[in-house]
């Protein structure tokens, strides 16, 4: 039953997405920078393997001679092979390129990992071009937390809820990524800005300025947090991510 | 899994067998095969042309999903899109050692020892260094090509973690804690090898396959025809058999990530023992690829014991989401039980050694 179209037909799907979201500079939202060569060479070889291979003529399946009850079964479970990756390659070609939302920082829990990456951060020296991840991970292992009171910052990132104390203290969150979408880690800075709901929502991006002080909030578990002279709403960067 | 016959000259029109042939030679151009094969070329290039035009138009419509439908839908493309490359590469492997190798060549050069043979073979991966979805469609053209099915199981195991790209990418991320590269490449080659040994011990191995792919073995052995032909005709067969596993398995993986909120095996964190069977767990789902897993893991060293991340390091490569949906269009699911149980069993036991060792 299964047609052997179905193979060129989800290939030819999956690097023709992969070479047009490269176009339009969406690729970053689904892999890290580094495979970007490696990935579009590929769909661009697998793309001519496809065309060329129009010319070879592959019918479909004679009936085999498996009973009736288990073709039946087969038959349907063809079927559900083929819908199944008709709606994978269908959210391919449809559904316009997404980042990952708040859902998954909170599923994942922001600052469950320590991320490493570049060296420990004391946050003795400069701090003026510390990011998200940078100041995350600062925080983290900072040993002179009132080394780091008053130190000024300005962050970008998006909103996601401190779970211990929703209502006063926000993370200004980035996905940290070290390969692709499906490793993303989130990192966040907290904010505190009491019943800051009233005038921000979830997944907004948002400018942060202001400097750092001992968290006022009771309930959050975070010991230090930015104490925010002014939250301005931004526009999502072209990458999201940071690396 | 696929049951679908290919047939080329023999079996097909003559026609086709025309068009073949001009294909090959390029010579014909001006005869009516050559105008067939323009079409043919052309037809292939208007879908290309329509697939992009599809994919620029739509997102005008503006649609919006509930943040967990979007994760869900952003998080399994991802692993399509980072796997797809690996796959391709190990489909054209697969294509060359079955199509373009001399018949052979593989019993030249391995020892005729079975134990030393595997061993070699789980080596085969230093020469090839595909990531283990690439190794699937090789591992598939290694059977065709006479591979017996626990050699095979070997190089499929062994592969992903022998291979310069993971060793260089492991070195790097755990250079300063070398336990961690030797305990994974000893791990990996010694898993990978019993496993081999268990397998070789089988009375039926081919009773392992599918019977959808022991059709395919039977299919390939009979082609005959131009090499550029058969490797088009093998190119369509394994995208076929490949591809919807592929995307199933990227579909379940970024559904289980979607759902299974994570900090419940980060909060398992240093135990000796519960950490090494959470990071397993952690490996199994998030399906990343081998060469680069070890950068992911690399963040969570503060929080895991050194033994769970070398259980993450042997497991994940071997045994995953991703990976038993892209088996399973080799082996029967009784195989993949087997086979998912017993390197579970063994990564953990490495896991527990390093843990009372270090």
């Amino acid at each position: 039953m299964r047609q052997r179209w179905i193979g060129v037909v989800l290939t030819l799907v999956a690097c023709v997405t992969t070479v047009w979201l490269w176009i339009n500079g969406d690729l970053g939202l689904y892999v890290h920078p580094r495979y970007f060569a490696f990935t579009v060479i590929a769909a661009v070889c697998g793309i001519v393997v496809v065309v060329a291979s129009f010319v070879v003529r592959v019918p479909a399946d004679e009936a085999t001679d498996a009973g009736p009850t288990r073709r039946a079964w087969r038959l349907g479970l063809s079927v559900a092979v083929v819908v199944a990756s008709l709606f994978g390659v269908g959210s391919l070609i449809v559904l316009p390129p997404a980042t990952l939302t708040s859902a998954t920082a909170d599923q994942r829990s922001v600052n469950s990992g320590t991320v490493v990456g570049a060296g420990s951060q004391q946050a003795t020296g400069d701090t003026a071009d510390y990011g998200v991840k940078e100041w995350a991970t600062a925080l983290r292992q900072s040993t002179d937390l009132q080394g780091i009171a008053g130190k000024p910052t300005t962050l970008t990132g998006f909103i996601s809820a401190d779970p211990d104390d929703p209502e006063n203290v926000f993370f200004v969150t980035r996905f940290f990524v070290t390969c692709c979408a499906a490793d993303a880690q989130p990192v966040g800075v907290p904010v505190y800005q009491p019943d800051w709901k009233s005038s921000l929502a979830l997944d907004d991006w948002v400018e942060v300025t202001g400097a750092f002080d001992l968290n006022p909030s009771v309930k959050s578990r975070q010991p230090m947090v930015i104490v925010p002279q002014q939250v301005s709403p931004v526009d999502e960067p072209s990458d999201p991510y940071v690396y | 899994m696929s049951s679908t016959r290919f047939t080329l000259d023999g079996h097909g029109d003559h026609t086709d067998h025309d068009e073949n042939t001009g294909h090959e030679g390029h010579t014909h151009s001006a005869s009516v095969t050559g105008r067939q094969l323009l079409v043919r070329i052309a037809v292939g290039v208007g879908v290309v042309a329509l697939l992009f035009a599809v994919r620029a138009l739509i997102p005008g419509l503006g649609w919006s999903l509930p943040n967990r439908m979007q994760d869900f839908i952003t998080l399994s493309i991802s692993v399509i899109v980072e796997s797809l490359p690996f796959v391709l590469l190990g489909i054209v492997l697969a294509v060359i050692v079955q199509v373009w190798l001399p018949a052979g060549f593989f019993d030249r050069i391995l020892p005729k020892n079975p134990v030393a043979r595997r061993a070699c073979i789980s080596l085969i991966g230093m020469l090839l260094p595909v990531c283990e979805c690439g190794n699937v469609p090789l591992a598939r053209g290694l059977i065709i090509r006479g591979f017996t099915v626990p050699e095979s199981l070997t190089f499929l195991l062994a592969a992903p973690i022998l291979n310069p790209i993971t060793i260089i990418t492991t070195q790097q991320a755990f250079g300063g804690d070398p336990i961690v590269l030797i305990a994974r490449l000893v791990g990996g080659f010694v898993i990978a090898n019993t496993i081999g040994w268990l397998y070789s011990k089988h009375s039926d191995p081919d009773a392992l396959l599918t019977p959808g792919f022991v059709r395919e073995c039977a299919v390939a052995h009979d082609e005959s025809g131009p090499r550029l032909v058969r490797s088009l005709a093998m190119f369509v067969r394994e995208t076929t058999g490949i591809m919807p596993a592929l995307i199933i398995g990227s579909l379940v993986a970024g559904g289980i990530q979607t759902i299974v909120p994570r900090d419940v095996l980060v909060a398992l964190g240093s135990n000796p023992v519960w950490s090494v069977l959470a990071l397993m767990a952690l490996a199994f789902v998030v399906s990343v690829c081998s060469n680069v897993d070890a950068f992911f893991i690399l963040s969570f060293g503060g929080i895991f014991s050194t033994g769970a991340i070398v259980s993450f390091l042997t497991f994940g490569p071997m045994i995953d989401v991703k990976m038993l949906a892209l088996m399973r269009t080799t082996f029967t699911t009784k195989t993949l039980l087997q086979v998912s149980l017993l390197v579970g069993l063994m990564a953990a036991a490495l896991g527990l050694a390093v843990n009372v060792l270090v």
